[in-house]
């Protein structure tokens, strides 16, 4: 069956919150700035990686709203979840972050990244589940078995 | 039953805008609900907490205390802060009738904290009379801290090497202790020698913290534990006749500032959850009324049909069930997604203790409310449901013909 290009709530979302947690990094939950010296401390390597893995989102919400066909709209959903618990476990635990806990990166930029990790992978596991009842109602039907 | 579930759930896709809204007044509570008490529940916790971790009877600062950071806002802020008294007053408050022990504190406040640009709170403690710092490092450290050790707050990241340098004395991590929710999750803390070590290396670094106190001699605080039988207000009032140039203060008169402060914010989060129930609730009532009223037709076509009052209610029931289940989940998710990560920044904001309750316990208050807000929502429409499975089907028909 031919199936139709359909922009659902998911897919809107999706892209709207991918595009939310991109401003918000580079804003609110930005990490600390450089020191006197002009060098960097470790929290600014981990906040350029979510930033990548921000743009990453975008590229993947844009794609998922492009495609029409439900099965990729469901791949595209599964990389959404892996990207955001990678995301998840990238500040202080794969790159290390600043020592204090009152300092921005562990104040801000941590919980807010958990935050929207969290409604990320929410949404693209609720749009698994639409998709699935989509995938579900486009197949072509089973041919009768033989006898 | 089946067949009322799937009724239900249809009805609620066919009018999207009236199911979210409802959706959203739901979450709306059970927000509150979870929120509220989460909260509270944090600052009770943290009062607890930094009431244990006070540990003595009565504290003994120097007068300049107050300007040069005060020992609130070291022990529950963690802005790292220092005062100094010369060590005869220990030896003073040690003679005072009523005293049982009198142990010295030190803080000095670093300069740098190795890779961050900040000042972490150093607190040295004589290990030996020590009897508010010890029992609390016990619970995660067995060992005993050496020269050159460190102990630090579980709001401290500790290097991959183990290593913090203050003041040029290079010192290594031993352990990491458990989080209180006060401001002493933000310090390290080491033995005598080794704060000794570190004041005397600042004064080489031209730090001038001690002003007219020798950096041997100098200490920041006496904790004390009053004797049994002794009046604590009169051993106070006695500390502050007899030590010139500084203040005793009890323990439970900070705790006490805390617990008013705590009264005043559980009460206004008490208010605001009471009036956004009631608020909600009648709202509730009001849309589910209107709905029913809407689909009269709907239920005089559906009796007709055969379908009996025992089926119209529960085809209510359920949809207003399902209603407020999905938006009470969706709130409770809410709350922990706002309150659990920024924790942190809310104990700031409030200046106040917090520790968070146990996972468990978190997950019971989050049940709670789900099943609190699951049940209020059924309950309100409960009333429509009544009225309209008590109407005659024909009559309802001839009205709207």
């Amino acid at each position: 069956m031919e199936e139709k290009k359909r922009v659902g709530l998911t897919d809107l979302f999706l892209l709207v919150v991918s595009i939310l947690y991109l401003v918000l990094m580079l804003t609110l939950f930005r990490a600390c700035g450089a020191k006197e010296d002009g060098s960097f401390m470790t929290c600014h390597w981990a906040h350029q990686t979510l930033l990548v893995f921000a743009g990453l989102l975008i590229v993947l919400s844009l794609l998922h709203l492009i495609l029409g066909d439900a099965r990729r709209k469901q791949g595209i959903s599964v990389a959404v979840i892996a990207v955001c618990f990678a995301s998840i476990l990238i500040p202080g635990h794969m790159i290390s972050l600043c020592m204090m806990a009152d300092m921005r990166c562990r104040k801000w930029m941590v919980p807010g990244n958990i935050m929207l990790s969290v409604v990320m992978i929410a949404a693209a596991a609720l749009d698994l589940f639409v998709q699935m009842g989509r995938a579900k109602k486009m197949a072509p039907p089973r041919p009768p078995k033989k006898p | 039953m089946k067949f009322a579930n799937n009724l239900a759930w249809k009805n609620m896709k066919r009018k999207p805008g009236r199911t979210i809204a409802l959706i959203l007044l739901a979450a709306f509570l059970a927000f509150s609900v979870f929120g509220g008490s989460l909260v509270v529940m944090s600052l009770q916790n943290g009062l607890t907490s930094y009431e244990a971790r006070l540990g003595a009877d009565i504290i003994v600062v120097p007068n300049q205390a107050r300007s040069h950071g005060s020992i609130e806002s070291i022990l529950l802020q963690g802005i790292p802060g220092y005062f100094y008294m010369d060590d005869s007053v220990l030896e003073k408050a040690r003679n005072t009738e009523g005293v049982e022990i009198a142990t010295p504190q030190f803080y000095l406040a670093s300069a740098s904290s190795g890779c961050c640009s900040v000042s972490v709170q150093v607190i040295g403690f004589d290990p030996e009379t020590d009897f508010t710092i010890k029992p609390w490092i016990q619970k995660n450290y067995s060992g005993t801290i050496g020269d050159g050790d460190l102990l630090v707050g579980s709001a401290i990241a500790v290097p991959s090497n183990r290593k913090l340098t203050f003041y040029n004395v290079e010192c290594n991590v031993a352990g990491q202790l458990e989080r209180t929710g006060t401001g002493l999750d933000n310090a390290v803390y080491a033995n005598m020698n080794t704060i000794r070590q570190m004041m005397e290396s600042s004064v080489l670094l031209g730090f001038d913290y001690f002003s007219d106190v020798s950096a041997e001699h100098a200490i920041s605080s006496v904790m004390i534990k009053v004797m049994d039988g002794y009046d604590i207000d009169q051993v106070t009032g006695d500390l502050n006749i007899h030590l010139r140039r500084v203040e005793a203060t009890q323990a439970k008169t900070m705790i006490s500032d805390i617990a008013s402060g705590l009264t005043s914010v559980s009460r206004v989060i008490g208010g605001l959850t009471v009036m956004i129930w009631i608020l909600a609730i009648v709202i509730l009532i009001v849309a589910f009324a209107m709905i029913v009223n809407e689909r009269k037709k709907e239920f005089g076509v559906l009796r007709v049909a055969g379908a009996s009052q025992k089926m119209l209610s529960r085809l209510l029931l359920a949809e207003s069930g399902l209603i407020s289940l999905i938006g009470a989940l969706a709130g409770a998710g809410t709350a922990a997604l706002v309150i659990l990560p920024f924790l942190g920044m809310i104990r700031e904001s409030l200046n106040l203790p917090m520790l968070l309750p146990s996972v468990p316990v978190i997950l019971l208050l989050a049940v709670g409310a789900v099943v609190l807000t699951a049940f209020a929502g059924a309950l309100t429409s409960a009333v429509s449901t009544r009225k309209i499975t008590r109407a005659d089907a024909g009559l309802i028909l001839r009205e709207d013909a």
